[in-house]
Formats: C-alpha cells, sequence, structure tokens
C-alpha cells in the first residue's frame, strides 16, 4: 500500500532521532521549556503595565504558550535544504516515491519526537501556569492545516532559493529564521506591531503561516478572512512552488552525491 | 605535553584566519554581500521581539524602552563578536565533534586550544553587523543621555569578554554530549546557544525572583546580555556585585576546559565512527 | 635496533570498540542499550625502517585505518605502545606532526571554498614552514604533480583526481620523514592512479622518506612498495615480501596453455585452476617443477597453440587468502 511507503518513511524519519536515545532529545526540550518559560514571564512583565492593547494578556499568554508548543508545524522546515547542501537530497530521486511526499513524510516523521517529548508534556502542564489551551474557534484546527500546507510550499521555495545562491543552506536557514521572527507573527502577533504596520502586515504570505492560525487559536481576529487569506496564498504560492522546483531540478541532482 | 603557541605565531594564524577571511569577501562579493545583509537582518530579528513589544508598551517591568534598546544593542554587539570570532564553526564546537572533523585538527602541528581559538576569525565578514551593533548602541546612549568615560569603555569591553566567555563555556560544556553520541549531539552546541539566543536577549527585570535567579545561576542566560547591560547602565541586579559576570566566565571557562579535556581523552581511546565532510572548511 | 632507530615501531598494539546494537523494538533500543565488543586490533606488532615503503593491506574491517589513526596519535590503542620517529604520537603530537604527512580516505585538508594556493598558504602559516623549503616543495609538487594549473582553482571545482594530487602536493610541503596513505589511490583513473604512485615512489627513493600505505589495489601496492604486511581480523597475517606471499598459497606461478579444439592437457606437479574456451590456466611452483621438465611435458602434448608463464596474479593469490581466512 502506497501509505505504508510513506509511513515507513516517515518512522525511518523518527528512528533516526530516537536512535541515539532520549537522552540525546532532551537538551533541545530543555531549552524550549526554558524559553517559553521566560517568554510567558516576559509578557506578563510588559503587559502588566499596559492598557489598550488590541488583545488581552490571557489571549496573549495562550498564543505564546500554543506558538512554542506546536513551533513545527507553524512555519514548517524540512530537511530540504540542509540536504542540497550535503548533497544527498537527489537520493529522493532514486525512490518510487514523489519527491515532495517523501519530504512530507519524513518532516512528519520528524515532528513526532518533538510532540511527544515537548508538545505533549507542555500541554498537559499549561493549566499549572494558568494558561488555557482551548481553541476559540473549530476553524482552527482547518487554519493549521492551511498554515502546514503553506508552510511546505515556503519551505519548497526556500531550498530552490538556496540553490539559486550556491547552496548556501545556513544562509537560507537564517532568512527563514528572521522571516519566522519579524512576518509570519508567531513570536509577537502582527496585529500587535508598532506604528499600525499590523493592519497592512497581516496581508502578506508569512503572516498566513504561524500568526494566522495563532489569532483564530486565540479569537484574536476575523476567522472567516483569516482563513481566505490563507487559501488565497496557498492557491497562489503552491503553483510557484511546483514550478521553481521543477526547474531547480537540474540544480539538485547535477549537484555533490 | 601540548607545546605552547608564541604570541608571534597565534597573531599570525589570526592575520591567515582574517586574510581568508578578506579573500572570501573579495572573491564572491555579491554572496558576501548578501550574507553581509542577511546576518545583520538575522541579527536585528533576533533582537526585534524584545523591541517590538518594549516599543509597542513602552517598557518590559521595570525597564523602560531606553534601557531595553540599550540591553538589545549590547546583545547585538555580541552577537557580531561571537560571529567574528567564530565563524569556523569553533565555537559550535559540537558540529566539529559530531562529524568527525576533531581528526582533521589534530594533524596539524599546533595546540588544540591555539587552532579553536583562531581558526574563526572572521574580522571582514562580521564587520556589518558590529556596526549594526555600535550605531545602536550609539543610539541608546544618546536616548538615555548617558556620560561615556573611558573606565565605562573598559567596563563594557570586560562585560563582553566576560559574556563571549560564557557563550564558549556553555557551548563546550554542552558539547561535551558529541564525544558520546556524534550524532545525537552533533547540533547540541547551536542548540545551547544559537537557539537559545532569544533567552540571552530577553531582559529580566520584571519576572519573577524563581527565574531570576534561574537564569543568572544554573542557566546562565541572565548574564549574557541583561546582567552586563544592568550593571553598565549603572544598575546591577538583585543586590548582586558586577563583577558576578565576570567571576562566572572565570568559573565557567575554567570548567569547561578541564571537561573538555577529560572528553579529548575520551576521544583518543574511542576515536570516531562518523566523519561527514559538510560544513568543514568552508 | 632500539625503537627510535625506526620510523614507525608497533608493540602488541590492540585496540577494542564498543558498539551499540540496535534491537527492532524502539522503546528497549532507549532503554537497555546492548553492547558489543570490537576488536580491531589484536596484539599486533611491527616496525618500518627509515626510508622504507611499506605497504599494510586486508579486507575491509581487517583494522587498516584504526592502526593509521592510531599512529597519526588520533586514537590510542587499548593496549600495548606505538611510536613514530622515537616519539609516542598520544604524548608528542605536535612535534610528530611537524615531521608527519597524513591522507585520510575520502577525506580533503583542502579548504573547499578557497582557491588551492590559499590552503597552501594556509599551511605554510600554520605548519611554520621556512619560505625557501616552502618554495622548493611547491615547485617540485607542481612539476611532478601538474598542479600548476590547478592553483588558482577552487577545492570545490577539482575532479577527484586533480583534488587527490592538490592534498597530496599539500601534504608534502612540510618535508614529511614519515608519510601515511590510507586508501590514496581510491576512485582515481588509471593516469591519476599512474601519477600518483610514480611520485610516491620518487619521494621515498630521492628524499628518503618513509611511506606505509594501504590500499585495497594489490597490484598498486605491488608496484609501490617493497614490503607488505597483511592485516586479517586484527592480527598480523603476513609480513614480508609480495613474492614470499606468493609462495605461500603454494602456486605462485601460472602457466596459460591454448590448446586447439579437441584436445585436452593434464600436466603432472601442476595444479588446474581453470578451463575456458580451451585455454588451460595452471598454479605451479616453479621450484617444486623445474622448468625443464614442464616444457618437456608441454613438448610431448598434441594440439598446443600457445603457451604463457608469468607470476600469479597478486590480486588472485590475495583472493584466495581472503577466502582461507573467512
Amino acid at each position: 500500500m502506497k501509505i505504508h511507503k510513506y509511513s515507513m518513511s516517515a518512522l525511518m524519519s523518527l528512528r533516526s532521532k530516537m536512535n541515539e536515545g532520549i537522552l540525546s532529545l532532551l537538551p533541545e526540550v530543555f531549552i524550549r521549556g526554558i524559553t517559553l518559560l521566560a517568554l510567558i514571564n516576559l509578557w506578563k512583565a510588559a503587559m502588566q503595565s499596559a492598557s489598550d492593547l488590541e488583545i488581552g494578556i490571557s489571549q496573549m499568554l495562550s498564543y505564546t504558550y500554543a506558538s512554542a508548543i506546536l513551533s513545527d508545524m507553524l512555519v514548517v522546515k524540512t530537511q530540504a535544504s540542509g540536504w542540497l547542501s550535503e548533497g544527498v537530497l537527489l537520493r529522493l530521486y532514486t525512490r518510487p516515491l514523489a519527491l515532495l511526499s517523501q519530504l512530507v513524510a519524513e518532516t512528519i516523521g520528524g515532528w513526532a519526537a518533538s510532540l511527544a517529548l515537548f508538545s505533549l508534556p507542555m500541554a498537559l502542564a499549561a493549566p499549572l501556569f494558568g494558561i488555557s489551551l482551548k481553541p476559540a474557534s473549530p476553524f482552527f484546527f482547518v487554519s493549521l492545516i492551511l498554515c502546514v500546507s503553506l508552510g511546505f510550499a515556503v519551505d519548497a521555495l526556500f531550498s530552490c532559493l538556496s540553490i539559486k545562491l550556491g547552496h548556501m543552506n545556513w544562509l537560507v536557514g537564517r532568512i527563514r529564521q528572521a522571516i519566522a521572527a519579524l512576518l509570519s507573527g508567531s513570536v509577537v502577533p502582527i496585529k500587535m506591531l508598532p506604528f499600525g504596520m499590523g493592519e497592512y502586515m497581516r496581508f502578506q504570505p508569512f503572516a498566513s503561516l504561524g500568526g494566522a492560525t495563532l489569532s483564530i487559536f486565540v479569537g484574536s481576529s476575523d476567522t472567516a478572512q483569516t482563513i481566505m487569506l490563507q487559501i488565497a496564498w496557498n492557491l497562489i504560492i503552491w503553483p510557484i512552488a511546483l514550478l521553481a522546483l521543477k526547474k531547480s531540478q537540474e540544480g539538485i541532482v547535477s549537484y555533490g552525491g | 605535553m601540548e607545546a605552547k603557541t608564541s604570541l608571534k605565531q597565534f597573531l599570525r594564524l589570526l592575520y591567515m584566519s582574517a586574510k581568508m577571511d578578506l579573500a572570501w569577501l573579495l572573491r564572491d562579493s555579491k554572496y558576501a554581500l548578501i550574507c553581509m545583509v542577511v546576518d545583520i537582518a538575522d541579527n536585528i530579528a533576533a533582537i526585534s521581539t524584545v523591541l517590538l513589544i518594549a516599543g509597542r508598551i513602552g517598557s518590559i517591568g521595570s525597564m523602560g524602552f531606553d534601557e531595553a534598546l540599550f540591553m538589545m544593542s549590547y546583545s547585538s554587539l555580541l552577537n557580531s563578536l561571537y560571529i567574528m570570532l567564530g565563524a569556523g564553526n569553533n565555537i559550535i564546537i559540537s558540529r566539529v565533534i559530531g562529524r568527525g572533523q576533531l581528526d582533521h585538527m589534530l594533524i596539524q602541528p599546533l595546540p588544540l586550544i591555539t587552532q579553536l581559538a583562531t581558526s574563526g576569525f572572521a574580522p571582514f565578514s562580521g564587520f556589518g553587523n558590529f556596526i549594526v551593533g555600535i550605531a545602536l548602541m550609539s543610539a541608546s546612549i544618546h536616548r538615555i543621555g548617558m556620560s561615556i568615560t573611558s573606565l565605562w569603555l573598559l567596563s563594557l569591553l570586560i562585560y563582553l569578554i566576560a559574556s563571549l566567555a560564557i557563550i564558549a563555556s556553555m557551548s563546550y560544556l554542552s558539547a561535551i554530549m558529541a564525544f558520546y553520541a556524534p550524532v545525537a549531539a552533533e547540533e547540541i552546541s547551536s542548540t545551547a546557544i544559537d537557539d537559545a539566543w532569544p533567552l540571552s536577549a530577553f531582559p529580566l527585570s520584571g519576572m519573577p525572583a524563581i527565574i531570576q535567579v534561574a537564569l543568572l545561576t544554573v542557566f546562565p542566560y541572565g548574564l549574557i546580555s541583561w546582567f552586563p547591560s544592568m550593571c553598565l547602565l549603572g544598575k546591577p541586579p538583585l543586590g548582586l556585585s558586577s563583577y558576578y559576570p565576570v567571576a562566572v566566565a572565570f568559573v565557567l571557562s575554567n570548567a569547561a576546559g578541564y571537561m573538555f579535556k577529560k572528553a579529548m581523552n575520551y576521544y583518543t581511546m574511542k576515536g570516531s565512527n562518523r566523519y561527514v565532510p559538510h560544513g568543514f572548511r568552508r | 635496533m632500539s625503537h627510535t632507530d625506526f620510523a614507525v615501531s608497533v608493540e602488541g598494539a590492540s585496540k577494542i570498540f564498543i558498539q551499540r546494537q540496535r534491537s527492532k523494538n524502539l522503546l528497549s533500543s532507549l532503554l537497555r542499550p546492548e553492547k558489543k565488543e570490537i576488536k580491531a586490533l589484536d596484539n599486533v606488532s611491527f616496525s618500518i625502517a627509515k626510508g622504507e615503503f611499506a605497504a599494510y593491506a586486508g579486507p575491509n574491517g581487517a583494522g587498516k585505518s584504526t592502526t593509521m589513526k592510531i599512529l597519526a596519535g588520533m586514537l590510542q590503542p587499548t593496549q600495548g605502545s606505538v611510536s613514530i620517529l622515537g616519539m609516542n604520537p598520544a604524548k608528542d603530537r605536535i612535534a610528530i606532526m611537524r615531521k608527519l604527512g597524513i591522507l585520510l580516505a575520502n577525506r580533503t585538508e583542502l579548504w573547499w571554498d578557497h582557491p588551492i594556493s590559499q590552503s597552501f598558504e594556509w599551511k605554510k602559516a600554520v605548519w611554520d614552514i621556512p619560505s625557501n623549503i616552502y618554495k622548493q616543495n611547491l615547485e617540485m609538487a607542481s612539476e611532478l604533480l601538474g598542479i600548476g594549473s590547478l592553483l588558482g582553482a577552487f577545492a570545490r571545482e577539482l575532479s577527484l583526481g586533480q583534488r587527490m594530487r592538490a592534498d597530496l602536493a599539500m601534504m608534502l610541503l612540510h618535508s614529511p620523514e614519515v608519510i601515511l596513505l590510507d586508501e590514496p589511490t581510491i576512485g582515481l583513473d588509471i593516469v591519476a592512479k599512474r601519477q600518483m604512485i610514480d611520485f610516491l615512489k620518487l619521494i621515498n627513493k630521492e628524499k628518503a622518506a618513509t611511506i606505509f600505505v594501504t590500499s585495497h589495489d594489490m597490484d598498486d601496492l605491488e608496484e609501490m612498495a617493497q614490503r607488505v604486511l597483511m592485516l586479517s581480523d586484527g592480527k598480523i597475517a603476513y609480513d614480508g615480501s609480495f613474492e614470499g606471499l606468493r609462495a605461500i598459497t603454494g602456486s605462485p606461478t601460472r602457466l596459460t596453455v591454448a590448446m586447439e579444439a579437441g584436445f585436452s592437457l593434464c600436466l603432472d606437479g601442476a595444479e588446474l585452476v581453470s578451463v575456458e574456451n580451451n585455454v588451460y590456466v595452471f598454479g605451479l611452483d616453479a621450484e617444486k617443477l623445474p622448468i625443464n621438465s614442464l616444457m618437456q611435458q608441454l613438448s610431448n602434448a598434441h594440439g598446443v597453440k600457445d603457451v604463457e608463464i608469468r607470476k600469479a596474479p597478486i590480486e588472485q593469490v590475495i583472493a584466495g587468502l581472503y577466502a582461507e581466512w573467512e
């Protein structure tokens, strides 16, 4: 069965993370946990003296918490650029499976470890910090799927950019990191950007990634409008990503080995 | 016994690294420019969270916007020095260990510490960030209306060195895991430093005491930017001495040196069954 | 001779690695990993005289690369002692590296995104090579390895053969007294291989450099080295000349006889190795079966079209040995 092939790829990806033992995964979990706790307290410290904000403190804390536990999905990062720079991405062409589907399967497999070791325990611990993780709208799940889908398309575009820039994977990684911090709204809600920038910034494609989904999660945005925007960006970015991937195939297979 | 390196040889090695950095910049100026722009954008993005919050709300805890800006400028300046001195994975050392690339260092007729101290020196490609850091710091000092003395500049230099020593020590201490689990811990230094950079850039003013104490002792991320910035602003937090970051840097770097030496002994017994060429001597 | 008279001296060296076994069950693999002891080297002793060109051969996993890493001080033996030019690699790493050149299989010491000349200049600074020696060695390498035109090229742009030549040239810039080469000819085409072999022979002869080389290509090794050490299961299984290696297999000479159709051939004292398209290949020991007796048997035989006598190909000899060891 075809699905078995993909689930096997996902499992291999998970195994490659788990093979070295559970202890090896803990440092990352630990850093993420401490950063989240500090960030929550940063928001608390900042917002206690604030008034007239577009978003309330409990909403903001839920936003930050959900952003941390869903971070892998909110701004998708596949192994594509890394494999490209190591010259091993072409191995995906040697398997009887579609390139993108393999990437998706392996990426989802990679998420499983962090979902089990970080997201699940932190979600269970949320009430201890007085944080609610109940979505404000059931459409949050629809929005999350659209966000993940758009994330894969954007990731494919970044991989193609990496080829264009002579396989400078680390450089593309940093561009992506800067964009995620500034434009996706996954750390600071787009709505809270100073000088009224939020009104315009929500229309740019990166805002349809994590920020859009989180704003539906806490109920700080118009659900229908946000989902429509996400659908629109999916419809625009995916064809461009597929075309770019096709055009980049030569660059992928002729590099390294 | 590892032989000593003379100052002349040390400087010549630094010069060689700088020369190669400049050659790389001049040879591929288009990419070099992109790299510098991206570095600057990344540096600004790293401090954007705090600046956006402080900008929108006006303060964070007891820290006003201008003070937050000063702290971010310190963090930015530190980031530029970190990039200038750690360009060859010599600070993010778990990559070198995990990828089995230490062997390349062991065949050089130089003490390992000399190689590690000199091989990542990239003063030209990290210069853009340095300028951003200086500009941000000048702006914040101007806004605060602080008067700058030579003693203050000396303090700034000492704090920056202490912060770098804490960063390198934390990276090397965590990288010890890479000797034992090369695949799993290949990126552990990056997790401890790069991934945790936002944590080091959080102003801890106004946070619960337990978080402040934890981040100044067991997980000393608060000593990387926040504590030195507060000292430079003349407000050492929690009643601690302004020498505290320097003392921690001294203790941590000695501990890291000792532990790393022990782990190297293990490496020469066990070796590495893994070798990947990527990221090596780019 | 004391160990200081040798370029390389290994006494009773053993190396044991612990390998973690992964079971199919994720959980038990995480919580209770099984461990297995691997003996990479088992009480190995040998020495190589100054100026000698010795080969180190053995099947995959025999312990060749482990030996090379121990000699270079990257690994320490679990037991036994090692010395290079009278020094202990574990203690005198820096002093040894000034006199040692090493190239490990499939690795490059060149800077990837820099021109070759830049890597060479870096080496000059790090190894503290005097300018006159550097210039002299660079000229020699440029001439003999033909890398003059490659000096301005980036390492990443070179073909494997070009990169190996550049790596070899870089390795020689500090005039090493002892050279350790792990699989230097792997993946090279005939021309590149030829160039490398000729160069190494010349360095050994004219600069009196001691060379210790591993390879799977026994023909290459036989051409370069005067002596071969065979490693099997971490133990030295043979140490001597290539001729001696042929002799221990019992039939060091190959006699190939082409027969006319319808005729067959049987020779006393010779072992039939193969018959294909009426071409008979015999293995024989020339000392036990004198050539005049052999010629007499052949002249008495009917239907002989062509005869060829040569040494048994070393690859076949080794293949026989490996099969025996398994």
